[in-house]
């Protein structure tokens, strides 16, 4: 399988505005991690709120500031990328949020939403081209085209996020990253999304950056997953064996806690509760950063970082797996 | 639990309207069932479903444009037309309500102990002292750490999972008879859910208390309750224990429901969908609101549909459904 992302020792660090006497705080978002994302796959990236998830899928799409280390895309190094360089990264890379009604400009119409980035990244396209493009772009994501001069508050939650959709590969990407992409949506509407996503996938050879909180959903349309905990990756492998055979206690902890659509398996379910709260990423924890709420915590995972391992064929990091 | 017993809370025939620019929304039509003592009750559906505005017009929280009919017995009282003053007697000190957004709840500006204390010094008539002291006795019991100091911090200082245990401690106080909670771990971590089902599941126990819970998550619904309401479309379409519930739904919409969630414990190639989107509820269409997107549709669905006993407390509302009428 074909590199085409990989990313070292990737750091995103926000500084907090502080006084002139004050010291200086700075928010560890993602801190150091490593990955691959080969072509054709579907990664998840799941953690709980204030992991990284996000900041990480935002590095990667220039919307946020990489700090240090590196991520190279088709030869493009993202952290140190020049404008010129992101038109072209952002011609192969796009990007779908989670709230579907905020992510579309309300003065503006369909057709002006899809075409938009073709317009900015292809400033010589002819118009009779564009809209060519912007009603096979539409049909592709079951949008019907006498729809296209109306206004996104005409359209339900489901289809503003369609339109979203069409908004993004109307470029014609190799990767989308999608972040939070259907957790927004009620339940009947999620499950349309996540089959066009993958009928999608599919027909487009499209390699996607699935990031969730849903470890439903995640289980469903991923192939690998990406397991975070304050900036840091806890393990990485194949879809199948973090759900039947998770390593990291910090995995087998969230897994544990989600609630699954059936009473027998529910009450028979022992739920690993994580005892306090998540630290701060100000002032992260020295070592682990999992050491503080970990089950298995001892002397040594306060001291210094565990380094990844592979174990069954997973990345982890933990002392504590052998 | 016997179904002789009265029970604690009875609603029948409620809806509740609102007067929009665009004409009448009847954003609950109809809906009639009881809650007995000790249940924990689910209640399911998606946006638009009536859910959280049932559970709003119990507890004479609706909107000023919502007019409300139909009859909700309380421990036997009326609660349908009852004046502000009697309603706040109850509200509060018999029945509580908490929200998905603790933050939106507190009052930024105040401390927790004077937001704490203050339902005790109203409902129960204690000193400042006594109330405290309960206060922190409770916030202990909700497991927040170090409460006695942290019951004088303001909201913004806690974090979420903290802030939601805040509002359970609050609502817990006067030790009501009736817990409704909307959609209360809906915005927090799985962890945090977690921990917070437990601690529900626990106050139950222990003070008998019985829970309304308002939630779109099948999950926690099979983690916690023991009977369940699916709604749509302002309608009740099925009530049962959820035993029964997730190994026989009846109603089409309930089982398309359960279909479409991936799920941890099974594996599907293609998620089964429900076609088309909710129903707007200012041209809800005659008879069944599901019925454009029901797989089973018949000519009688857009007639009037009673709700009907498929047997003990397993009641659906759906023409093509057998059982008795109500």
């Amino acid at each position: 399988m074909k590199k085409i992302l990989e990313v070292k020792n990737l750091k995103v660090h926000f500084e907090l505005s502080s006084g002139l006497f004050k010291p200086k705080k700075v928010v560890h978002a993602v801190d150091g991690i490593d990955f691959e994302v080969f072509e054709g796959e579907t990664l998840g990236i799941v953690g709980e709120s204030g992991c990284g998830k996000s900041s990480l899928a935002r590095a990667l799409c220039g919307l946020n500031k990489i700090t240090s280390g590196s991520a190279l895309f088709n030869g493009i190094d993202l952290a140190k990328a020049s404008a010129k360089q992101w038109d072209e990264v952002h011609k192969q890379m796009q990007f779908i949020f989670q709230d579907p009604v905020a992510a579309l400009d309300p003065r503006m119409t369909v057709a002006e939403i899809i075409a938009e980035p073709l317009v900015t990244l292809y400033p010589n396209m002819k118009q009779t081209e564009v809209m060519a493009k912007v009603f096979s772009t539409m049909k592709l994501v079951g949008l019907s085209q006498n729809q296209v001069n109306r206004y996104p508050q005409e359209f339900s939650g489901g289809q503003c996020q369609r339109i979203g959709i069409a908004r993004a590969l109307i470029l014609e990407p190799k990767v989308l990253i999608c972040d939070e992409s259907v957790s927004a949506l009620d339940v009947s509407i999620k499950a349309q999304i996540i089959n066009l996503l993958q009928e999608l996938q599919q027909k487009l050879k499209l390699t996607i950056l699935f990031i969730s909180h849903d470890l439903g959903v995640i289980k469903h349309i991923c192939n690998r997953i990406l397991v975070m905990y304050l900036g840091n990756i806890m393990e990485l492998g194949a879809k199948k064996t973090i759900y039947s055979d998770p390593l990291h206690p910090y995995t087998k902890a969230l897994l544990s806690a989600v609630p699954v659509a059936n009473p027998e398996l529910e009450k028979a379910k022992v739920i690993q509760l994580l005892e306090g709260e998540l630290p701060s990423p100000v002032n992260p924890p020295h070592g682990c950063v999992f050491h503080t709420r970990c089950p298995l915590a001892s002397e040594a995972c306060s001291q210094s970082r565990p380094a990844d391992k592979t174990v069954r064929e997973h990345s982890v990091s933990c002392f504590k797996v052998n | 639990m016997t179904a002789k017993k009265i029970p604690l809370l009875d609603v029948r025939n409620l809806t509740v309207e609102f007067k929009v620019q665009d004409g009448l929304v009847r954003a609950v039509n109809g809906l009639s069932f009881k809650v007995y003592d000790g249940d924990i009750i689910g209640i399911v559906g998606e946006s638009g479903s009536g859910k959280s505005q049932s559970m709003l017009a119990i507890m004479g929280l609706l909107a000023g444009n919502g007019k409300i009919s139909g009859s909700v017995k309380f421990m036997g009282q009326e609660l349908v037309g009852i004046s502000t003053a009697k309603l706040n007697k109850i509200r509060g000190d018999k029945m509580a309500m908490i929200f998905q957004d603790p933050m939106t709840s507190l009052n930024p500006y105040l401390k927790i102990s004077s937001q704490m204390t203050e339902v005790l010094m109203l409902h129960k008539n204690m000193s400042y002292k006594d109330a405290l002291a309960e206060s922190i006795k409770m916030l202990d019991r909700v497991k927040i750490p170090d409460a006695k100091n942290r019951v004088h911090l303001y909201p913004h200082e806690f974090s979420g999972g903290m802030r939601q245990r805040v509002m359970i401690a609050m609502s817990l106080l006067t030790k009501p008879k009736l817990l409704i909670a909307d959609e209360p771990t809906t915005a927090l971590d799985v962890t945090v859910q977690a921990q917070i089902l437990e601690l529900l599941r626990d106050l139950r126990k222990e003070f008998g208390m019985t829970i309304i819970f308002i939630t779109h998550d099948m999950g926690v619904v099979a983690n916690l309750c023991d009977r369940v309401n699916v709604m749509y479309g302002g309608w009740l379409m099925e009530t049962a224990a959820i035993q029964i519930i997730f190994k026989n739904p009846i109603h089409p919409y309930t089982q398309a429901l359960l279909a479409t969630i991936p799920s941890l414990d099974h594996d599907v190639d293609k998620l089964k969908t429900i076609p088309g989107e909710p129903p707007n509820l200012l041209q809800l269409p005659a008879g069944c609101p599901f019925q454009e997107r029901c797989s089973q549709v018949s000519a009688a669905c857009t007639q009037n549909i009673p709700l009907r006993r498929v047997e003990n407390r397993h009641v659906v509302k759906c023409a093509n459904s057998n059982g008795v009428a109500l």
